[in-house]
């Protein structure tokens, strides 16, 4: 144990709280409002990094036409089920802001939105946030193809990210860095998202930010449960 | 008639005795139908147990590291939130048969005894410490016992219409797609796991003002 815990640690760096998203995460979306608050509310920065969801390696894999009918699959109804599941839970909580969340009909290979946040992320973290604003919603509206690299560069623009560059970036360093980060994330034993690394401890679920704010603050009073919970209000 | 419809209660949790995750939310979700003044109904379901995590080997493809990552995880999430409440669990890995056990939680519940949750705690907490086997008969009529609930008479029902009705309320839930412990149904909502109580909590005050996220 000590030893993973080093490795979370330096995994975290100098950042207090580090979180792991994916786009293609309904629950990394619902996310990010609570983990901004919260941190708000304490008065700590976030440093938020890409991990590319390998969704077939433990979930099986389906695509899906319009109508939501299996093409090809190669889930078992376990599977299905959890995933079923999964979509109703994020979208009765998306529904509580307004959002929404339509079910994908494929699993995205994601990454070259991963490195569009590393590239958005260079440009601080103020543009960083703009971008995630500006990326999640039309994605989970079922209208942004993060497949077409013109239609992330014309996210980033609509998120006044600097995009000169971006395509050599997404063809060379940006790879070989979301490459980077999510092995590393991945051998430390980050396997999903949001993944929160905070003190030394690390935590998956948007459930566990009750226990990230109770560590930030110093863990004073009594830790508290999981919950899914408003922040700042 | 259903189990549920016999039940007809303001909140029910499904609970496996085998899954520590579902002994963590007894407490809460009990606590929780007392503040907010409303009856809650405890049913068991048999979900699948808890599954160690693997030991590593040099050839493990991504799928068999992603699920022993996971497995770590969730046996960190136990340890640490269990010992928030204050409880102690041992051997999370156990998978004993727990029909026997569920024979004895609908015989309980049919008679609307109001020892229940008493009985859950107590059967959960032994099972816990390593102190009582769900799948052994007499581990089971010792339980009922000990909470003075007619023991003959349980005796005599757990042989006769007892698995029976074991086996309909597993077909049951099956039929509606209900496997995990622990889940909470409320206004024909299901939730699985307990960081939905802030959501529950809201749902059985009206839904009052914003919702928890």
């Amino acid at each position: 144990m000590k030893e993973r815990v080093d490795t979370w640690q330096r995994l975290r760096g100098d950042s207090p709280l580090v979180v792991y998203i994916d786009l293609k995460s309904p629950y990394a979306y619902l996310a990010i409002e609570p983990t901004r608050a919260m941190a708000s509310e304490i008065g700590i920065p976030i440093e938020w990094r890409p991990f590319t969801l390998d969704i077939p390696s433990y979930l099986g894999s389906a695509r899906l036409d319009e109508k939501g009918k299996a093409v090809t699959e190669k889930r078992s109804a376990s599977q299905w089920s959890g995933v079923k599941y999964s979509y109703m839970d994020a979208r009765r909580y998306a529904n509580l802001t307004g959002r929404t969340v339509r079910g994908t009909i494929k699993i995205w290979d994601s990454s070259l939105a991963g490195i569009a946040m590393l590239w958005a992320k260079r440009q601080g973290a103020d543009v960083f946030d703009r971008f995630l604003d500006e990326v999640y919603p039309p994605f989970w509206r079922r209208e942004l193809d993060i497949d077409d690299i013109e239609a992330l560069e014309h996210t980033l623009r609509e998120a006044r990210v600097e995009v000169e560059g971006f395509r050599s970036f997404a063809a060379g360093d940006g790879r070989v860095e979301h490459d980077r980060v999510n092995e590393e994330a991945f051998d430390a034993g980050v396997f999903g998202v949001p993944t929160y690394l905070v003190a030394d401890e690390m935590w998956f679920g948007r459930e566990h930010l009750p226990r990230v704010q109770w560590l930030l603050g110093g863990r004073a009073g009594t830790p508290p449960d999981v919950a899914n919970r408003a922040f700042g209000r | 008639m259903s189990v549920f419809e016999a039940g007809n209660r303001g909140l029910t949790v499904l609970l496996d005795i085998r899954l520590p995750l579902a002994y963590l939310a007894l407490h809460p979700a009990a606590a929780l139908a007392e503040e907010c003044g409303v009856e809650i109904d405890f049913l068991p379901v048999t979900d699948s147990p808890l599954k160690p995590p693997s030991e590593p080997f040099p050839e493990d493809d991504r799928g068999v590291r992603h699920r022993r990552h996971r497995a770590h995880a969730i046996a960190r999430e136990i340890e640490t939130y269990a010992a928030a409440q204050g409880l102690a669990l041992d051997g999370y890995y156990r998978s004993p048969d727990p029909t026997t056990f569920h024979i004895a939680w609908l015989w309980m519940r049919q008679r609307r005894d109001a020892r229940l949750v008493p009985f859950l705690a107590e059967a959960f907490r032994a099972y816990w410490a390593l102190e009582f086997d769900p799948s052994n008969r007499k581990d089971v009529e010792g339980l009922v016992e000990s909470f003075d609930a007619e023991v003959d008479v349980f005796r005599e029902w757990s042989r006769a219409q007892g698995p029976a009705r074991a086996d309909e309320w597993a077909e049951e839930l099956i039929e509606r797609g209900l496997t995990r412990a622990p889940t909470y149904l409320i206004e024909d909502e299901v939730f699985v796991g307990r960081q939905h109580l802030p959501m529950i909590r809201w749902i059985l005050e009206g839904r009052v003002g914003a919702g928890p996220i």
